[in-house]
């Protein structure tokens, strides 16, 4: 046998492996984070351990966007050393982060906007 | 075609630096790739467990854009709706316990009708107990404690002596690790909190009286910041995409390794590679042929680059619990994570990392070999 069928066969076996690796059972959801999540009402979302920073990307629920998009300079976007690194990025969770009240009017829109009621 | 395929084999081979350069330089970041989006995975995994488990509706104060703390007399107003099955105020805060470690302070009573299985020593306390709380496992490691031990827990508003009586299990979700979990008075004490929560918990009878509740809710008082499971699961699982985050850096990462095992195949190997496609012609092989043989040359390298990245990511996350690594990709963990990381690995990932490999290969080394093989052999050799 020459070395390049010994190449082939080695990379034959190296993916045998892989399909193998993939067709193992993945660590499946415990009982353990069930009981806990349910005791809590769910905490945690994010790829943050322990939310000694930025609750945002711990978990939107508690804070629903990061204080770092603000500071130091409004309305550029700015480094959070916590949620910029990890392995989720997550939108700002509001119900109008997608669909704003909030609107850019066109010219005469102003007219058939509902008047506001006076108390 | 098994000629060729035989040949290409025999060819890297035969210059083993060569391929080494190149598995090498598309192996590192694929593995860093393919263990990152297997974390993703997990974490989005237990991600759905943690929206699942959880409330069907979370209500707080709204402060222009920011959560502000709710007072807990809305337990009593939202218990009375005929939506609601249950209502739990809760307290979510942090408070350093010692230097450069925070904890996570979480007050909830316990839902006494369930059997304790999320313990890994000791005890659950009791809702009206007003000093004892369970601790995360790294947590408790980090501090050296175990149930019986004691821990001043000391704030602005007081300073209170807790009796440690449980440690959580290591088999919860990552987000369990840092936890000191008491009983909501007793951190409605700790952080001066009397009368507020930090929100309010509702389960209701399914998820269509969880909408009708919400919208009523958003009607009647516009102070409240309202969201619903379906919010939050729409919004949160997008946050866990393979383009987004740390990919953007890793596929830059994997391009400029692409490019520089292209330098090293297409512009260090240029002679050696010219000489190759000169002989080969010399034999008689057309254009076609060459380009046959070094694709597959390329496609040889990418598969043997792919299953070695792809078995070390999986034995370095799946036995080695990603030492080192899980740390670049989830914040505030110790570089050796006293938690079991979440992680699952996907063959679709595994694709993408080897058409993104191919693709990179490809280009760098057809379009070199086919200006050498479409110029006449003479012009080649000289």
């Amino acid at each position: 046998m020459s070395r390049a069928h010994g190449f082939l066969i080695a990379l034959a076996v190296l993916w045998a492996a892989v399909v193998a690796g993939l067709a193992l059972p993945q660590n499946e959801i415990r009982s353990e984070a069930r009981y806990l999540q349910r005791q809590w009402g769910g905490l945690g979302l994010g790829a943050h351990a322990a939310a000694g920073s930025c609750w945002f990307v711990f978990d939107p629920r508690i804070e629903p966007y990061c204080p770092n998009f603000e500071r130091p300079f409004s309305a550029l976007p700015n480094f959070c050393p916590r949620h910029s690194t990890t392995v989720s990025r997550l939108p700002v969770l509001t119900a109008d982060a997608r669909e704003p009240r909030s609107q850019v009017l066109g010219k005469g829109a102003i007219e058939t906007l509902p008047q506001p009621r006076s108390e | 075609m098994p000629k060729l395929l035989f040949l290409a084999a025999l060819n890297l081979v035969k210059n083993p630096g060569r391929a080494l350069a190149l598995v090498l330089g598309i192996g590192g970041p694929l593995f860093l790739f393919i263990a990152g989006a297997a974390i993703s995975a997990g974490l989005s995994r237990d991600a759905t467990v943690s929206i699942e488990s959880g409330a069907d509706i979370y209500v707080t104060f709204d402060r222009g854009g920011l959560d502000a703390n709710i007072p807990v007399s809305y337990v009593e107003e939202l218990s009375k709706s005929q939506f609601v099955v249950e209502v739990r105020p809760r307290i979510v805060a942090r408070l350093a316990v010692a230097p450069e470690t925070w904890a996570l302070v979480l007050g909830i009573d316990p839902i006494a009708a369930e059997e304790a299985t999320g313990l890994q020593s000791g005890r659950l306390f009791e809702s009206n107990s007003k000093n004892e709380v369970a601790l995360g496992p790294v947590l408790a490691q980090r501090l050296g404690l175990t149930p019986g031990k004691q821990l001043l827990l000391a704030t602005a508003f007081t300073h209170k002596v807790v009796t440690v009586v449980g440690i959580l299990s290591r088999k919860g979700t990552l987000w369990d690790s840092a936890v000191i979990w008491a009983p909501f008075a007793q951190a409605q004490e700790l952080f001066g909190m009397r009368d507020l929560a930090t929100d309010i918990l509702i389960r209701t009878r399914d998820e269509i009286s969880a909408t009708r509740l919400a919208d009523r809710l958003a009607r009647s008082e516009p102070r409240l910041r309202i969201q619903t499971r379906g919010l939050v699961r729409r919004y949160v699982l997008q946050g866990y995409g393979v383009t987004s985050g740390v990919f953007s850096a890793i596929y830059a990462v994997t391009f400029a390794s692409g490019v520089l095992a292209l330098l090293v195949i297409s512009g260090l190997g240029s002679k050696e590679r010219r000489r190759e496609v000169a002989l080969l012609k010399a034999l008689g092989w057309s254009a076609r042929h060459i380009l046959v043989l070094v694709s597959l040359e390329a496609l040889l390298c990418c598969l043997l680059a792919s299953a070695l990245s792809f078995l070390f990511a999986f034995a370095w996350v799946r036995l080695f619990n990603a030492p080192l690594l899980a740390s670049l990709f989830i914040a505030e963990l110790d570089w050796f994570p006293g938690i079991e990381i979440p992680a699952q690995f996907d063959a679709g990932i595994l694709a993408l990392g080897l058409g993104v490999s191919l693709a990179i290969t490809w280009a760098g080394t057809l379009i070199p070999t086919w200006r050498t093989a479409c110029v006449p052999l003479r012009e080649t050799l000289r």
